[in-house]
């Protein structure tokens, strides 16, 4: 089973302990989780993921940081929690299946890519990455490269867009300065910024 | 009672006739009586049978509401009373008594298959008839009655006509308590049978059939034997033929009478009052009724023939009459402790089970565990209380059928008492405190009948021996506890809920509202900032996300598929009230002028107005809203009215009872009572359900609404509900009109109240579309549907409610979906948009 989940940058499946601190939270909603009940990851789920992981590792190649991917019910929203030394994606099936409804497979990979990227933002630079930007914009930024490596149709970029702006985290910052870190991460990293546009 | 104790003093005044039995004559019937106990059997067996079936169909004729029921269980138990009662009076000793159960077991035979043909005819007759107020009481009291009566009079006189195969020695007094036990053990069987194998895999038709068969070879097989065993004359002679014949009982014997009339009521109290907390802590679904009231007939099996064996070696059968029912006292209390301190703390998880057979083997050991040492003493008080009333020479038929009037109208008196007033008025804990007093006082009348022929027993050893009896049992009341809040609200699951092992930890709950009703008990939790409803031991509404979306869908989607566009529905029936919220989502609606909310349970709508009022729009302080406190199938039977929308959102079908909201008959009602251009609208969950179910279910709708439309609630945690949509016509939906309509002034209420449970536009509310009668067709064939006769549906989601397959189940319905040109329509972006997001693959996260 566990070699099933180990997709890695990234992905395994083992119980930790320990210290967590949440290092980022996706969607609006209170959060009641609980890390004792966290469960394997969907078939499905696992599929977006590694879909955003196989993009990311064209970054950080031989770099990347372990990545653990738990389903939870008692998260209400899509979260990465540093725990001691990994890093843990924590989805809420529910939020998924919003994101899914209204985005599609974009959408998750989106959410998935913006919290990878605070793990990339972790071990690696990059040139593009303005010195004034907060963590969060960071993340934007990676996860704009990364779906620059996704291979995504032009409506594709645009649900992941819209999915980025409508599960912003409570720290982040506007979504005009958000949409220019990853517009950067996007470009450097390859992406036609034709594809590019405002969303919604 | 009264008119018993009236008898029994003219029978006291009676000529007393006493002949003594010739030795040589005892042994004639004796060796016949092994074959009589078989017989016997298979009368409790086919009886049982019958009772669950007749039960089941009157209840779909006179509703199946708590005053109903009790007027059911009257009617069959005191058929059951005046059959014993009356027998020894109607039937002149002359008659062979085996040729006289023949006959009656003929007679129960032809009345259970008239009762098949002849309920649904009385039942008709019933609807044209006064339905509420105190005429439409007397009316279902009367259709109950003319059911029930005769043949339960049959049943109930089949104990004494067999009876008067033995005499009244002390030999033949066991014989008679074997007699009891044997019609139990049958009784047993035929519970078994008929939960676990006839209604499950046939129905009641094939049920009625088995029963009636045995009843016919139970009375050939009697006649064979009258044939051969010549006519033993009991215990007296034939002096009329008429009333007042016979021996009078044994002095004291009235006390007697009192003790096992008691005994009778504190058991059918105690199977009332434990069935319901039983039901909630094993899941109350058709098989776990049977395995309650199966292990509660096994120990009146055990308790009697344990109780006939002492009974011909006892001395004194007056003071084991009465150590048993003081005992009782103390069993009682045991139960309780078990129920409520025991029992929901026991590490049960169904969900672990990997077979339904494991956890019903649980729910036997359990059942076992809680009620069998109480259910064995009131077996053993019946043979000890004919031991204890017995006059040498009495008629035999008259002592056990007097004893067994009494027993059994005690049992009326315990079945309506607790189901109707003190559960409703005082609750379960209460209930069993008073339990407790009467077995004990049933004890002291036994102990006052032992030693009151006895003049030299001290008066300080009476007075001391009753006030102990007394202190015993105030001190066993208070060790009765309520049934704790979370075995209420969880119920099945309470142990890993408590645990913390499950989504709804309990941790962060508290109880806001805690009530046991007539028909069902309901909890309403916080946790957080959301309120839970639970009835029955399941969550069957809250204001969490996911709920109030699927209960604003079963407003919502019918209302805006309503074809009468723009104006829309004007009169709703909503079935189940539960928290209001699809009922209160009918408020904002402008032309709607009449919501009618039909609830069984009325402890449900002041609960819920007090506590989800901001959900559902304070719809009870609506005046368009009208309560109808009734069975929804006798409440929409018997209305003339008729309205644009029937929703409904009863309780799971796999509670028992429910899946008559869920079958072909009930849906073909509904649509009956539906305006020009009605919809109705069904609540049907795929979480705790399996494949099976679900299937039998959607046939049975599409059977009625052949086009019929499926729509789901998809934001699930750890399931999904669909709503299913039958309309009476079959014109279009024009999403772009929808969304106009939305967007006008006075929809505005509308449009907030579908934003506050995520669906902003036409669009997201029509992408919940989920597939359709004729789309659906290739994966439905061949599956059986549930009806009023089989209603197949109890007894397969009662295997399914531990299931976990509700991600693959509704995965499976889409991919039957297509997008339904000829229903939805619209032009430019919008159909589009929807047409882009009914061809998005299905994920499951
Ligand atoms: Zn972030």
């Amino acid at each position: 089973m566990l070699i099933k989940y180990s997709v890695s940058l990234m992905v395994c499946w083992l119980p930790l302990s320990g210290a967590a601190q949440v290092i980022c939270v996706l969607g609006s909603g209170a959060s009641s989780y609980k890390a004792s009940a966290d469960q394997r990851p969907s078939a499905d789920a696992m599929q977006l993921v590694a879909r955003a992981n196989a993009a990311a590792k064209t970054i950080c190649v031989s770099n990347c940081p372990e990545v653990v991917v738990f389903r939870n019910t008692t998260a209400s929203n899509l979260m990465l929690i540093a725990d001691a030394g990994r890093a843990k994606l924590v989805y809420a099936p529910m939020v998924f299946a919003a994101v899914h409804d209204r985005y599609g497979d974009a959408g998750i990979v989106a959410l998935v890519a913006h919290a990878l990227g605070h793990a990339l933002d972790d071990g690696i630079g990059a040139a593009w990455i303005d010195k004034a930007w907060t963590t969060e914009l960071r993340a934007d930024s990676w996860a704009g490269c990364t779906l620059a490596r996704s291979s995504l149709s032009s409506a594709e970029v645009q649900a992941a867009l819209g999915a980025l702006a409508d599960y912003p985290s409570p720290s982040h910052p506007k979504w005009n300065f958000r949409l220019q870190a990853i517009g950067a991460g996007y470009t450097h990293c390859g992406g036609a910024g034709s594809k590019l546009g405002a969303p919604k | 009672m009264p008119r018993r104790s009236a008898a029994l003093r003219q029978s006291k005044a009676a000529e007393v006739t006493r002949v003594e039995a010739n030795p040589a004559e005892v042994q004639t019937g004796t060796p016949y009586l092994v074959p009589c106990l078989l017989l016997f059997a298979g009368s409790g067996c086919a009886a049982l049978i019958y009772e669950i079936v007749w039960f089941q169909l009157l209840e779909l004729v006179i509703g199946s509401s708590g005053i109903s029921l009790g007027l059911l269980l009257a009617a069959y138990m005191g058929g059951l009373c005046l059959g014993s009662a009356l027998l020894a009076r109607l039937v002149s000793r002359v008659y062979h008594p085996l040729r006289v159960y023949a006959f009656l077991e003929l007679g129960i035979a032809l009345f259970g298959i008239a009762a098949l043909f002849l309920t649904p005819v009385v039942g008709r007759a019933y609807i044209s008839g006064p339905v509420s107020g105190t005429a439409g009481l007397v009316l279902r009291g009367v259709v109950a009655a003319v059911c029930l009566l005769p043949p339960t009079f049959l049943m109930g006189a089949s104990l004494p006509a067999m009876s008067r195969w033995v005499e009244t020695t002390p030999k033949g007094i066991s014989w008679l308590g074997y007699l009891y036990s044997a019609n139990v053990a049958g009784a047993v069987t035929g519970c078994l049978l008929a939960g676990f194998y006839l209604l499950r895999f046939y129905d009641l038709g094939v049920a009625t059939y088995v029963a009636a068969a045995i009843n016919v070879t139970v009375a050939g097989l009697a006649w064979a034997l009258a044939t051969r065993a010549s006519q033993q004359p009991a215990g007296g002679t034939e002096v009329s033929g008429g009333i007042f014949n016979g021996v009078q009982h044994a002095p004291g014997a009235p006390l007697v009478f009192v003790a096992v009339g008691l005994s009778g009521l504190t058991a059918l109290g105690a199977e009332v009052v434990w069935t319901r907390l039983l039901s909630l802590l094993l899941g109350g679904t058709v098989y776990t009724f049977s395995i309650i009231l199966a292990v509660f007939l096994l120990g009146l099996w055990a308790g009697s023939s344990a109780g006939s064996f002492m009974a011909r070696r006892l001395a004194e059968p007056r003071l084991a009459l009465a150590a048993c029912q003081i005992l009782l006292a103390a069993a009682i209390a045991w139960t309780a402790f078990t129920l409520a301190s025991v029992l929901p703390y026991w590490p049960v998880d169904p969900l672990l089970s990997l077979s339904p057979w494991f956890n019903f083997d649980l729910d036997l050991t359990r059942c076992l565990r809680a009620i069998l040492p109480a259910t064995l003493l009131w077996g053993a008080s019946f043979p000890l209380a004919l031991a204890s009333a017995a006059a040498e020479g009495e008629d035999p038929a008259r002592l056990s059928g007097s004893i067994y009037a009494v027993n059994t109208a005690g049992s009326i008196a315990g079945a309506l008492l607790f189901s109707l007033v003190l559960i409703p008025g005082w609750g379960t804990r209460v209930s069993q405190e008073v339990l407790i007093w009467m077995a004990a006082i049933g004890g002291l009348m036994a102990f006052a009948a032992a030693i009151g022929g006895r003049n030299r027993t001290p008066v300080w050893m009476v007075g001391g021996a009753a006030a102990a009896i007394i202190l015993l049992t105030w001190g066993l009341t208070t060790t009765v506890s309520d049934l704790p809040w979370q075995a209420m609200a969880y119920g099945r699951r309470v142990a890993p809920i408590l645990r913390g092992l499950s989504v709804a930890s309990d941790k962060l709950a508290r109880p806001l509202f805690v009530g046991e009703g007539i028909n069902s008990s309901v909890v309403i939790t916080q946790r957080g900032e959301q309120r839970f409803f639970y009835v029955s031991g399941k969550a069957e509404a809250s204001s969490a996300p996911v709920d109030m979306r699927l209960q604003r869908m079963m407003a919502h989607v019918p209302a805006l598929l309503h074809p009468s566009l723009p104006d829309g529905p004007r009169s709703v029936l909503v079935v189940g009230f539960g928290a209001g919220v699809t009922a209160g989502s009918f408020v904002p609606y402008p032309e709607v002028g009449n919501i009618v909310v039909c609830e069984l349970e009325s402890l449900i709508p002041p609960a819920s107005d007090e506590f989800f009022g901001k959900e559902n729009n304070n719809v009870l302080r609506d005046r368009r809203t009208r309560i109808v406190y009734d069975d929804a199938r006798h409440y929409i039977a018997t209305t003339p009215e008729k309205f644009d929308i029937i929703t409904t959102d009863p309780i799971h079908p796999w509670v028992k009872g429910t899946s008559t909201l869920y079958s072909k008959e009930y849906y073909e009602l509904a649509r009956s009572h539906l305006n020009p251009g009605g919809i109705v609208a069904q609540w049907l969950p795929i979480y705790e359900s399996d494949e099976e179910t679900v299937k039998t279910e959607l046939a049975t709708f599409f059977s009625v609404f052949p086009d019929a439309t499926v729509w789901s609630n998809y934001l699930q945690d750890e399931g999904y509900d669909l709503v299913l949509v039958g309309r009476k016509d079959s014109s279009l939906v024009d999403i772009d009109a929808l969304q106009q309509r939305l967007d006008r002034p006075a929809y505005r209420g509308v449009a907030a109240s579908l934003a506050e449970v995520d669906f902003h536009s036409a669009v997201e509310l029509l992408a919940s579309y989920t597939g359709r009668a004729s789309d659906l067709a290739p994966m439905l064939a061949g599956t059986p549907i549930n009806n009023d006769l089989n209603l197949r549906l109890q007894y397969l989601a009662g295997l399914g409610l531990n299931s976990l397959r509700s991600p693959e189940i509704y995965g499976n319905l889409l991919t039957y979906r297509k997008f339904p040109d000829d229903l939805l329509t619209g032009k430019g972006d919008r159909i589009d948009s929807l047409r882009s997001r009914l061809g998005q693959e299905h994920r499951t996260f």
